[in-house]
């Protein structure tokens, strides 16, 4: 079985509060908060990028974990919106902690659910014992990608994260369980464009509701990289059901019951969302943590984030159940049960 | 069956929201507005009657349930495709 080791974080030094965008945006006071849940969020300097932070949330959980760079055998970097078309950030974090041997380093491109997704691959790496150490690093620099569109613009936030996997070290700890999925037919409910192709084209749209949902929100194709758009209905919808069922699906295949999970740690997205699954799982509010106040929706970094954050406030105790579980643009989705 | 699905409605209500004046709620009112739901919640209310009543909501049907009338209106015609398809 494999095991998180360790977990390290980096923030960017700007935090950005709602009355900045609120101004920006011409909305009165509280109309961030009421919609998100979010209050702040961090916003990375000029030329700090995402595999910057990756790589210093790396070092951090090397730290922790006791472990040096040498000792590595692959590095599995998570983001939304890549530093570089070319070459992914994973060679760039290797080659920023500067260890000695040529391992694999390599992109997973799973938006929110990007973080398990990187870990499912880990606890595979392990598991075969074609891997002793890996470590996971989901970083984002995004903030730019979201002035377009109103709604998206308050709702992201920079960071980045880390976790080490290596084998477990002790009988029954680690990851129990993961279940990874994706779904393409919502492929275009939450989207950006690129350079070279106008994804909203009618002859590049598949979704029957995407027409109408662009036509609901007033944007106005082509849109290109720097627009991403969202149907927020459609996603709030998928999230719910998706994440409700996967939680009930890794819990069943581990053998457990929601009661005996001690931290929900649901990817931070929007308050209303996880309120939504929380409900409906019937579950007590302070066993899901939530930071989405403070940091915003950080995409793939989103999870380990909370996990560093219970790790060093001391609620996370040895043998105690933890249940992630994540869902977001593809549509893409992730759960993994832990034993800490 | 009308007052049968509204009353279901109005307790899924309260049951979802229970800090909201549902009590307010008129059949003709707005729905988010008079219980101070935002977008999302609103969607998150048209799960429940989904859940509830085991019904589909299409995503382009979604705008249209703005009052407890169009709710009950719609819940209504969806049991009854439900019961004849069944």
């Amino acid at each position: 079985m494999a095991q998180i080791l360790s977990v390290g974080v980096a923030l960017p030094a700007r935090v950005v509060a709602n009355a900045e965008l609120e101004a920006r945006l011409g909305q009165p006071p509280g109309w961030v908060e009421e919609r998100t849940g979010i209050r702040t969020r961090r916003q990375a300097a000029d030329g700090e990028l995402a595999y910057h932070l990756g790589a210093a949330a790396a070092r951090q959980a090397l730290e922790r974990g006791g472990v040096s760079a040498d000792e590595l055998d692959a590095i599995v970097f998570s983001t939304m919106f890549c530093d570089y078309v070319s070459p992914g950030s994973g060679a760039l974090v290797q080659r920023e902690l500067g260890g000695s041997r040529p391992v694999p380093a390599f992109d997973v491109r799973d938006q929110c659910a990007g973080f398990v997704y990187a870990l499912s691959l880990a606890d595979a790496l392990v598991r075969a014992s074609r891997a002793r150490r890996v470590l996971v690093v989901s970083a984002e620099r995004q903030h730019e990608n979201f002035l377009a569109y109103e709604p998206t613009v308050p709702v992201f936030g920079d960071a980045g994260a880390a976790v080490l996997v290596g084998p477990s070290e002790r009988e029954g700890r680690g990851i129990l369980a993961i279940d990874i999925g994706a779904d393409g037919r919502g492929a275009e409910i939450a989207i950006a464009g690129c350079e070279n192709v106008d994804v909203f084209a009618p002859e590049n749209r598949h979704h029957p509701e995407l027409a109408r949902a662009l036509a609901e929100a007033a944007v106005k194709p082509p849109l290109g990289p720097k627009l991403y758009f969202w149907s927020g209905a459609e996603i709030f919808r998928a999230a719910v059901g998706t994440m409700t069922k996967s939680t009930r699906a890794v819990l069943a295949r581990v053998g457990a019951g929601l009661a005996d999970v001690d931290w929900f740690l649901f990817h931070q997205a929007n308050l209303h969302i996880n309120q939504a699954v929380v409900r409906r799982l019937g579950l007590d509010p302070a066993r899901c943590p939530s930071n989405i106040e403070r940091y915003g929706n950080t995409t793939s970094a989103s999870i380990p984030l909370l996990l560093a954050e219970l790790e060093a406030d001391g609620r996370l105790q040895p043998g105690q159940l933890l249940l992630l579980s994540t869902f977001g643009a593809g549509y893409a989705w992730g759960t993994a049960a832990v034993r800490w | 069956m009308a007052s049968e699905v509204r009353a279901r409605i109005l307790e899924t209500i309260r049951e979802n929201f229970p800090d909201r004046p549902v009590d307010r709620l008129t059949d003709d009112a707005p729905l988010a507005d008079t219980l101070g739901l935002n977008s999302m919640q609103v969607v998150d209310l048209v799960m429940a009657f989904e859940e509830g009543f085991d019904i589909l909501v299409p995503d382009g049907e979604l705008g249209k349930l703005t009052s407890l009338r169009a709710c009950v209106s719609f819940v209504e015609q969806a049991v009854r495709a439900a019961g004849s398809s069944a």
